[in-house]
């Protein structure tokens, strides 16, 4: 049962971090805005983790390993499976397998934490919900306080405006225009950032995309793009005309590896078979009649039904003949007079009765099948 | 006329008015009030030994006199033939609609069921149209059960085929896969008792012990079907063209025998019991009484205890004046079968013999027997001094012998063939050993691997292959971790799982309440109660096969009436009231748990 729930037209994503942070709050925020849900877990109002929940246990996380290219598809989807089957956290299998250190597990995690919370700072709209309950995690130590990350974030998103329209789109490629070195604030600066940047710059190489460069580069969409506006800026990178694009490789997605031959076979071959069955086997085997040893002649059931046939009608004369005195002219009179059913005329063989009548006598053939 | 056979034919020439019956003459006697001529053509009937003039009472049914209500002309209609079902019926709706009279209608409907077994053509009628409704039942219920119990399991079988070809296998291949196997045995000419041999082997592979005695009794109760109900309904199908000379006979003793009818009993007379039967009876009713005792002294040499020769031979010995040796006979009838009409005859016996106090005393046996009978043999002695009546034969004995005359293998085969039109098929031991022998297979093969199952908490496939230990206690890993083993597990993860199966649980709850109504032998199932699910699968089928037009094998010749229709209707309403209770049963004990 949710212990906080509201729309975010009304009571702001701000005020919600405010409310947890000031409270000290353990549990676990949903937000849900046109489908995309994303879950934010607070340990005594401080962030734990924050991810889009996916339909797959850990798949944002599994997205971001294999997007930055920390782990191959195929080892990641075997991870995932026994994650889903276990109950357990993606991040606790990997370091189980030894697929990753811990500390550059913990960065990505981080890094999908900043990332996720930079895009709910920006939603005004969509549905909350609060759940207080116990929140199991090993990141002790590292836990940002509500408050801070929510300073954070809004100066981010405050000052993404200022550079945002330097990068057209996720999908534009930049190609460098100068070099490094000319650039003052190399020349001038030091530091992290500068380390930053620079891996930003040997990135860009006309044909990877900017998506991919985030990606590759492992700081997250905003600092990714602030180093791109800079580097722009300065004249050092030019983004490429979209014509002149070569087709940009494709990123990375989760999805079942390439068939092999063998694969493709089974796949293909049963609904061949049964394909074929359907069409040519089964309406051959509905034709046979001898497969019983018993060669069935003409039409047995016809014949037999037929003699129940010409019972009635014989009947319905004798009756005819005790009501009026006489033979009908024909066998219509029996159905113009109520003694048989039109259709008891039509017997099964498909032809008509061979009715005639003399003065005083009657002669009724059925037809043979 | 070279396209025409003479399959059936009535009388080629109709007697001269001097030759016609009596009760013929009587009906014949328009200027009468209808009651008198019903009587009087009752009358002159049973002067003949005959209880029954069909033709009248057909006629009074379809074209009444003018002036004449439904309910009076149902009523005579009974009294001329009340043996003729369709006539009882025909009361029993004028009752109903006209008299508003719902008991006595519902005492004649009851009186046209009865009539039905009484009846030569509505009892054959019925057998094979019943019978071949209740084999199709059978059939289709069995078959659909065996169906639906492997419907249960076919993920798991189609998973594990699967498996065989390529462990990555597409889920829609697999069941392709399966589905082939299990038409292979249909498609090489078995038919759908092909398809079972295929269900037989799945359900030995995956099913509990239950399933397996279940599916065996499904097994009997399709062989049953292909191998004697269908055969019942053959040989009854057959019978109205399987023997002239019975058929003759049976014409003759209704009064209406033609010289073609005529001509066939002297032919077969002489080697034919029932022919020489039907001719003695035919000899006494036209004068022939030397004639007529010599063919009954003959009869009587073979058949010495047959009550009906008995009656009837002592009739002619009556007749001719050997009172003493008429006596004895109507005595050594009695002594086998008591008989209002023997008794009847042995006080009119004792009437020639002037004895008063036997007289008395046969008389009051016959009335305690059948008063109504005595009244009307009564009224006819008191026109015809010392009449006597012969006694029709049973219509067991005829029934019997055109149920056993007629090669009825073909309409067997041939109502079978749908099912099976394969070897498989041929006879019931060959049947019931090719499903056996699947069902035996794979109850072997079961024992031989560890088959896939879906996981009882969230129906998750799992594979002893690929899922491991958690496979054989019969729940998945997620849900095994969920409610056995939390160490480890994510508390998140955890409420995702747990509120993915409470989702899971009210979707199946709502689908299986619909299923349950919908589908037959689902809510058995469901409660694991597969005995209940094949007797209402058995019921549902009964249903169809009754109520719709697909159990009507043969059009009724205008005998049973809506007698019939009755029958097939209280059969479909029983199957009815059956696989309601039995739903209505398994849901209420669902909602209890």
């Amino acid at each position: 049962m949710s212990a906080l729930r509201g729309n975010l037209c009304d009571f702001g994503i701000a005020e919600v971090f405010q409310l947890i942070g000031q409270q000290r709050k353990t549990g676990v925020l949903e937000i849900d805005r046109d489908g995309q849900r994303v879950e934010l877990s607070f340990d005594g109002g401080a962030v734990v983790m924050a991810e889009p929940v996916t339909a797959v246990p850990d798949g944002a996380l599994a997205d971001l390993l294999l997007r930055c290219g920390m782990l191959t598809r195929d080892v990641i989807v075997e991870l995932q499976q026994e994650a889903a089957t276990s109950l357990r956290r993606l991040s606790a299998i990997v370091r189980e397998h030894g697929a990753l250190e811990a500390a550059p597990l913990a960065r990505i995690e981080d890094l999908l934490t900043q990332e996720t919370i930079f895009q709910v700072l920006a939603w005004s709209d969509g549905s909350f919900a609060f759940t207080a309950r116990e929140v199991e995690h090993d990141r002790e130590g590292r836990l940002l306080a509500a408050e801070q990350i929510l300073m954070d974030g809004l100066r981010m998103v405050d000052e993404w405006k200022t550079f945002a329209d330097q990068v057209p789109s996720e999908k534009t490629v930049f190609q460098r225009t100068g070099r490094l070195e000319d650039w003052d604030a190399v020349r001038e600066g030091s530091g992290a950032h500068l380390d930053r940047a620079k891996r930003v710059f040997q990135l860009v190489d006309g044909r990877l995309s900017v998506r991919r460069v985030i990606d590759l580069a492992r700081l997250g969409t905003f600092e990714v793009t602030r180093i791109l506006a800079e580097l722009r800026r300065a004249g050092l990178v030019e983004p490429l005309d979209p014509s002149q694009v070569p087709e940009p490789k494709a990123p990375p997605v989760l999805e079942a590896r390439r068939p092999r031959a063998r694969d493709t076979l089974a796949a293909v071959l049963p609904l061949l078979l049964l394909a074929s069955l359907a069409v040519t086997v089964l309406p051959a085997a509905q034709g046979r009649d001898a497969e019983a040893g018993y060669v069935l002649k003409g039409a047995p059931l016809a014949r037999a039904r037929s003699a129940y046939e010409t019972e009635g009608v014989r009947k319905a004369l004798e009756a005819y003949q005790f009501s009026n005195g006489r033979w009908p002219d024909s066998l219509d009179e029996l159905v113009s007079d109520g003694f048989l059913e039109a259709s008891a005329l039509t017997p099964s063989a498909g032809r008509p009765y061979y009715y005639r009548r003399w003065e005083d006598a009657a002669v009724l053939l059925a037809p043979r099948h | 006329m070279a396209a025409l056979a003479a399959v059936a034919l009535v009388p080629v020439r109709a007697p001269a008015a001097e030759e016609l019956p009596g009760f013929v003459r009587a009906w014949g006697q328009v200027h009468l009030p209808l009651e008198e001529r019903v009587e009087a053509t009752r009358t002159a009937a049973l002067e003949l030994g005959l209880r029954n003039v069909e033709p009248g009472a057909r006629a009074l049914l379809v074209n009444p006199p003018r002036g004449t209500s439904r309910f009076d002309a149902a009523r005579m209609a009974v009294r001329l033939a009340p043996d003729l079902p369709a006539a009882h019926m025909a009361l029993a709706r004028a009752l109903w609609v006209d008299e508003l009279s719902p008991f006595a209608g519902t005492a004649a409907a009851v009186d046209a069921v009865l009539a039905l077994g009484r009846n030569l053509e509505a009892s054959l009628w019925l057998h094979a149209a019943a019978g071949y409704a209740a084999a199709l039942a059978l059939a289709a219920g069995s078959i659909f059960f065996l169906g639906l119990l492997v419907f249960g399991v076919a993920r798991g079988a189609a998973h594990d085929l699967g498996d065989r070809l390529s462990t990555q296998t597409p889920p829609a291949s697999r069941a392709a896969f399966l589905a082939s196997v299990l038409l292979l045995p249909a498609a090489l000419g078995e038919g759908v008792l092909g398809l079972c041999l295929g269900l037989l082997v799945v359900l030995g592979a995956y099913g509990t012990r239950r399933m397996w005695i279940s599916a065996a009794v499904a097994v009997l109760l399709l062989t049953g079907s292909l191998h004697g109900l269908f055969d019942q309904s053959a040989r009854a199908l057959v019978a109205l063209e399987a023997d002239i000379v019975a058929l003759a006979a049976h014409t003759a003793e209704h009064g209406l025998a033609t010289p073609m009818h005529l001509a066939r009993l002297e032919r077969a007379a002489e080697t034919d019991p029932l022919a020489a039967r039907a001719l003695a009876t035919g000899m006494k009713r036209t004068g022939d009484l030397e004639g007529a005792d010599a063919r009954y002294a003959a009869l009587l040499q073979d058949e010495p205890d047959d009550p009906v020769l008995l009656n009837n031979a002592a009739n002619v010995r009556l007749a001719l004046g050997d009172t003493d040796g008429a006596i004895a006979m109507y005595r050594s009838a009695l002594g086998r079968h008591p008989s209002a009409t023997t008794w009847f005859n042995l006080s009119q016996a004792w009437g020639v013999a002037l004895n008063v106090i036997e007289l008395d005393a046969a008389l009051a046996e016959a009335q305690a027997l059948d008063p109504g009978l005595v009244q009307d043999l009564s009224s006819i002695q008191e026109r015809a001094v010392h009449f006597v009546a012969d006694v029709t034969a049973p219509s067991d004995l005829l029934r019997g012998r055109l149920l056993a005359a007629g090669d009825s293998r073909g309409a067997a085969i041939a109502m079978a063939r749908p099912v099976a039109p394969g070897r498989l098929g041929r006879d019931p031991l060959t049947t019931v050993a090719a499903l056996a022998a699947a069902l035996a297979l794979g109850i072997g093969l079961q024992s031989r691997f560890r088959p896939s199952q879906e996981c009882s908490r969230c129906g998750a496939l799992v594979c002893p292959r690929c899922h491991g230990a958690a496979a054989s206690r019969g729940v998945c890993e997620a849900c095994d971790r969920l409610l056995n083993r939390k160490e480890g597990t994510d508390p998140t993860l955890r409420s995702r799982h747990a509120e993915q199966l409470a989702r899971r649980e009210a979707r199946l709850a709502r689908l299986g309440f619909v299923a349950a109504l919908l589908v037959p032998g689902v809510a058995p199932l469901r409660r694991g109660r597969v005995f209940l699910a094949l007797l209402a699968c058995v019921a549902a089928a009964t249903v169809i096969a009754f109520a719709g037009p697909v159990g009507r094998l043969a059009p009724d010749p205008l005998a049973a009436g809506g007698a019939g229709d009755l029958i097939f209707v209280g059969v479909s309403l029983l199957a009815v009231s059956v696989y309601v209770g039995v739903v209505a049963h398994s849901l209420l004990r669902r909602e209890g748990a």
